[in-house]
């Protein structure tokens, strides 16, 4: 009996000690490999300090000249580095991430992030006007450097990226409004390549009947937009909106031209009501979603670009409105050879009151108010706006630069007159940004609530589930509500 | 060797139609150049009539990032389901065999440990994570892993230990077990299949968990999940690198699931009353 | 099992260490969501951040687009449930037999757990459209399914969202049922088929007790996975046509991240929190009634 239970406790405790052995090697296997991973703590300690990271999406899109494909710093950026003694992280990720962990950077006010994702319709008015932003005027004064010079800025580009008269941000790329059509089937059907939205609306409609006597319709239909319930579908629905002559806040009285509010200011001083439900948003409104409804196909509302892209691509769409990079990307590099030779731009189409029916997006960065290091988060805001990376942009992705130098390099207007076959690409592309008008929405940290319930209720009415009017109606009341704390709803 | 009724086999016809078309088409895509990757020109465009390339795995490879994700992936998911079954075989037997009210109170707690809405809890951890050093670490979604991990396990476990009869515990206690031999030597074994289903099911869930690995992790603690969400772009989707990166988790996905049903079926065979 | 008082002590230390891990990271979370909910805590408005009591909640209940989601949620989480329940036992039982061509078979049904929630979604975005997917312009055509749309019609996506997550779920609950076939004693089988019952009556009688516990584990993770579900759906239709699939859990990110009412999301999350309480107590009252 006594031999038995010393012999099982002697096993007992071999088992103890082999079994403490091997988990103390599996523990110290599984920190070397967290070592080197670097993911330990300790292991974050940089060489240069201060270091600035920055949040942008998307690997692969963004700056490929500065940084590889493993984020480490290419030739450009390292001298960057040495020189001005910074050091430069980059995280990637999906527009959706990047919004929340920035959104969540900003909430808890940790900083991380010093250099962030800030467009100009959505993200410029909501963190600007919150406050989490940087204004850069001063900076723009007093740091001027050699990467970016800010003359050499559009200035409709500035305008986007401004807000109360304050920069909030530096542009990177910027597109706008033009027409993108089928020259093939406008020549087939006899249809002009319409200047006005009345003559636009009357093209919809000869194609359409073309389409149908040719059988075709459902395999093609004469236009593609989107209809999904998100802001980007707001960027559309605008461009209608201001473009027939809509304003979100009732017009300015003073000055007598037919000017919107496009700031907390503007509103207060003109004690501007809502204006959701006017007759002339409704109208245009209405124009988008009644434009999907008889001549779009009835999958819209889960149309994002991609679908978009593809359709016009593919000979699915005769047309495609308003986004220039959308139309320009199905030319490049999406159409078959068969198709690509037809797909031209024009500019786009006059809409109400001596309005075009044109929109404005910035891809843009600003700054971290709680940055500890601003200055340096300058120079490399400079850095990933400046000449050098836009023009390598221009040229390696597409032609959508918001300098003037680069608009106008002979570099880029070569390579891409050879892309697209098309000989005054360039023209077209600059006069639709000369010509736009970026405050088409007004900048309140509410905008961008209110352009993703723009685009939820369009979205609505296209799939039928509610007219036009009792949308801009429930628009009216939400925004009510939304700005409600703001101090600029007047009633 | 039984046979299979007409029935039965129209089923499995349907049932694999069904779920191989998609697949296959996935894996397809992985194949195409960006460009041609969602359109459709006719079924044979989609599925084979188009110029192979290998371009989405080496736009994945040569970002040796992509191993360092899938590492952070393995790490995370493999040490919270291991966790999950340590922490949580002792908890499961400890429910299932003594019945009184603490026990039942606990089984409440823990069922009510998962049924926090994850992106109501998203924001309290972020501030936790931050606050106690651990953003971007793997330990920060281990843990959090934990929390999704744990009650499942102690669930699946709990559920199978119950329906082995106390008997057989009692006869090995006879032989001299303690409570906890009792545990390890003949209950886990006996629950095999409980514990491999449990367990890998665990873990491709924490595998595949894409809101808090975002959230918590940012360049260094990365998982694949997040990784292959960045493949959308602003005009243009990546769809080719999606599917490479999930075809490349597919593979070894099929090969240890095949493994694991042997494992399984060898259940079948083991009569243990 | 009553012993000893100090043996039974000994048993609920195997408890604690789950216990504590638990309390820990869920109760953390819980206070502080709930004490953000009793606040107006807007992103976009940082240095007004006040109490102001149950606001939050009263302004979701007069929300028309709260209570279509509440009405959606409740319709995608049950068409989820029993679906991929029924589905997962048939197939459990089907495929669990030895019959050669099945080891082949189920490596390809349970795949689906190994592509990422957001893969799915884009796969099934991209297959069923009706202009260029392979299923929504070619396939489903040829028997018969050509709406005018699809993923576009309001009705129509919420079943497209539905069915696309039975798709992806059913292998789960597959799985955890063939665990617990593969714990039925052969000779009880065997005794039953003996003793004259038929194949049903096997199954009611032999089967289904003892897999139990296990449906209930299945129905109660599919249930959580259901309410909480996001990224397919947001990937597959960002809640839309209009709201026609936007549950709670998509209306929860929408409110907190989209309109920067983090308060209010959170107030979602509490009331989705109640509703999995509810449901679940009442689950379980149902499956083990004998408990």
């Amino acid at each position: 009996m006594d031999n038995s239970n010393l012999k099982s406790s002697r096993r007992k405790i071999l088992k103890y000690v082999v079994g403490g052995a091997a988990g103390a090697i599996i523990i110290g296997a599984a920190g070397y490999l967290a070592y080197l991973q670097g993911l330990l703590p300790t292991q974050r300690i940089t060489t240069i300090k201060p270091t600035i990271r920055i949040i942008s999406f998307n690997k692969g899109f963004m700056w490929t000249d500065l940084f590889d494909e493993k984020d480490q710093p290419l030739e450009p950026l390292r001298k960057f580095m040495e020189k001005e003694g910074i050091n430069v992280i980059v995280e990637f990720a999906d527009e959706a991430t990047v919004r929340q962990k920035v959104q969540l950077d900003f909430t808890s006010r940790t900083g991380i992030y010093d250099i962030t994702l800030a467009d100009s319709f959505a993200l410029v008015p909501t963190y600007g006007g919150s406050g989490f932003l940087e204004p850069l005027d001063d900076y723009i004064k007093d740091y001027p450097t050699e990467y970016l010079d800010f003359n050499d800025i559009l200035p409709k580009a500035i305008e986007g990226v401004t807000m109360e008269g304050k920069i909030y941000a530096l542009p990177h790329f910027s597109f706008a409004a033009t027409f993108n059509y089928r020259a093939d089937l406008f020549e087939k059907y006899n249809a002009p390549v319409p200047k006005t939205i009345d003559e636009f609306l009357e093209v919809l409609s000869i194609l359409k009947q073309g389409f149908m006597k040719d059988g075709i319709y459902g395999n093609i239909y004469p236009i593609s937009m989107r209809g999904e319930p998100r802001e980007t579908t707001a960027l559309d629905v605008m461009a209608f909106v201001w473009g027939m002559g809509g304003c979100w806040f009732e017009k300015m009285s003073s000055g007598g031209a037919d000017l919107c509010p496009v700031s907390a200011t503007d509103i207060i001083t003109n004690k501007s009501k809502p204006a959701f439900d006017s007759p002339e948003f409704l109208e245009g409104f209405k124009t988008y979603t009644d434009i999907l409804r008889n001549y779009a196909t009835p999958e819209t509302p889960s149309y994002d670009f991609s679908k978009q892209i593809n359709d016009f691509g593919t000979g699915k769409a005769a047309i495609l409105f308003p986004q220039s990079v959308n139309a320009f990307v199905a030319q490049a590099f999406v159409a078959p050879p068969e198709i690509k030779p037809h797909l031209k731009f024009a500019p786009t189409v006059s809409g109400r009151r001596g309005r075009l029916i044109q929109q404005w997006w910035s891809m843009s960065f600003g700054i971290n108010r709680d940055s500890k290091n601003k200055v340096a988060a300058w120079k490399v805001l400079n850095l990933l706006t400046g000449k050098a990376t836009q023009k390598f942009f221009a040229i390696n992705v597409f032609p959508f630069p918001s300098l003037k130098s680069v608009i106008d390099d002979p570099e880029v207007k070569n390579k891409w007159v050879e892309a697209t076959g098309i000989p005054n690409i360039m023209d077209i592309l600059k006069q639709s940004l000369e010509t736009a008008e970026p405050h088409y929405v007004p900048y309140l940290r509410e905008t961008n609530l209110i352009e993703v319930k723009i685009g939820q209720e369009a979205s609505a009415v296209i799939a039928g589930q509610k007219t036009a009017e009792q949308a801009v109606k429930d628009l009216q009341t939400f925004v009510k509500t939304v700005i409600a704390g703001s101090g600029y709803l007047f009633e | 060797m039984k046979k299979l009724t007409l029935f039965s086999y129209i089923i499995i016809v349907i049932t694999v139609v069904i779920y191989g078309v998609p697949i296959f088409w996935i894996i397809v895509s992985s194949f195409k150049p960006i460009e041609q990757s969602l359109i459709g020109y006719g079924v044979a465009q989609i599925l084979f009539l188009f110029r192979p390339t290998l371009d989405a795995y080496k736009r994945i490879f040569f970002e040796q990032q992509f191993a360092k994700y899938v590492i952070n992936s393995l790490i995370v998911s493999s040490s919270s389901v291991g966790l999950s079954i340590i922490i949580g075989a002792p908890a499961a037997y400890t429910i299932s065999r003594i019945k009184d009210k603490v026990t039942r109170n606990a089984s409440m707690w823990i069922i009510s440990a998962r049924l926090m809405p994850p992106f109501t809890v998203a924001l309290p951890f972020f501030v936790m994570m931050n606050s106690l050093g651990l953003s971007d670490t793997v330990i920060a979604l281990m843990i959090v892993y934990l929390t999704f991990n744990l009650p499942f396990i102690i669930w699946v476990m709990r559920g199978y230990f119950e329906e082995i009869p106390p008997e057989i515990e009692k006869a090995a206690r006879i032989d001299g077990c303690t409570r906890f031999e009792a545990l390890m030597k003949v209950l886990l074994p006996l629950s095999k299949p409980a514990l491999i289903s449990g367990g890998i099911i665990s873990f491709l869930l924490s595998w595949n968990e894409f809101l808090f690995a975002f959230i918590l992790t940012s360049t260094q603690a990365r998982t694949v999940t997040v990784h292959i969400a960045n493949a959308v772009g602003l005009v243009v989707i990546d769809w080719p690198a999606m599917t490479a990166m999930s075809t490349i988790t597919i593979i070894p996905s099929l090969i240890f699931i095949a493994i694991a049903q042997k494992q399984i079926i060898r259940g079948l065979t083991v009569k243990a009353w | 099992m009553k012993g000893r008082p100090s043996k039974i002590k000994s048993e609920y230390i195997y408890l604690i260490p789950a216990l504590i891990i638990l309390f820990l990271v869920t109760i953390y979370p819980l206070i502080f969501s709930l004490y953000m909910s009793f606040h107006r805590f807007l992103t976009i408005d940082p240095y007004n951040r006040q109490f102001i009591g149950l606001d939050n909640y009263i302004a979701l209940f007069s929300n028309p687009d709260f209570l279509h989601s509440f009405r959606t949620t409740l319709i995608y989480v049950f068409a989820t449930v029993t679906l991929t329940f029924f589905t997962g036992l048939g197939l459990a039982l089907l495929l669990n037999q030895d019959i050669k061509g099945l080891s082949i078979v189920r490596p390809i049904i349970i795949l689906p757990i190994t592509i990422a929630p957001v893969v799915v979604g884009f796969a099934w975005k991209y297959l069923l459209d009706r202009g260029q997917g392979l299923l929504g312009a070619f396939l489903l055509p040829l028997i018969g399914i050509s709406p005018p749309a699809i993923l576009g019609d309001p009705i129509n996506a919420l079943i497209a969202v539905i069915l696309a997550d039975v798709w992806a779920k059913t292998p789960i609950v597959l799985l955890i049922i063939i665990a617990g076939l593969q714990g039925i004693p052969q000779d009880l089988l065997k005794q039953a088929r003996i003793d004259g019952a038929d194949r049903l009556m096997r199954f009611r009688v032999v089967t289904l007790p003892i897999i139990r516990p296990l449906i209930l584990v299945a129905i109660m993770m599919k249930f959580i996975d259901s309410m909480s579900a996001f990224d397919q759906i947001y990937v597959m239709t960002s809640g839309g046509p209009g709201i026609a699939t936007m549950t709670l859990a998509v209306l929860g990110v929408r409110i907190g991240f989209q309109f920067y009412n983090l308060g209010q999301a959170v107030a979602v999350g509490i009331l989705m929190l109640i509703m999995s309480g509810i449901a679940i107590a009442l689950l379980i009252r149902y499956l083990l009634g004998e408990r």
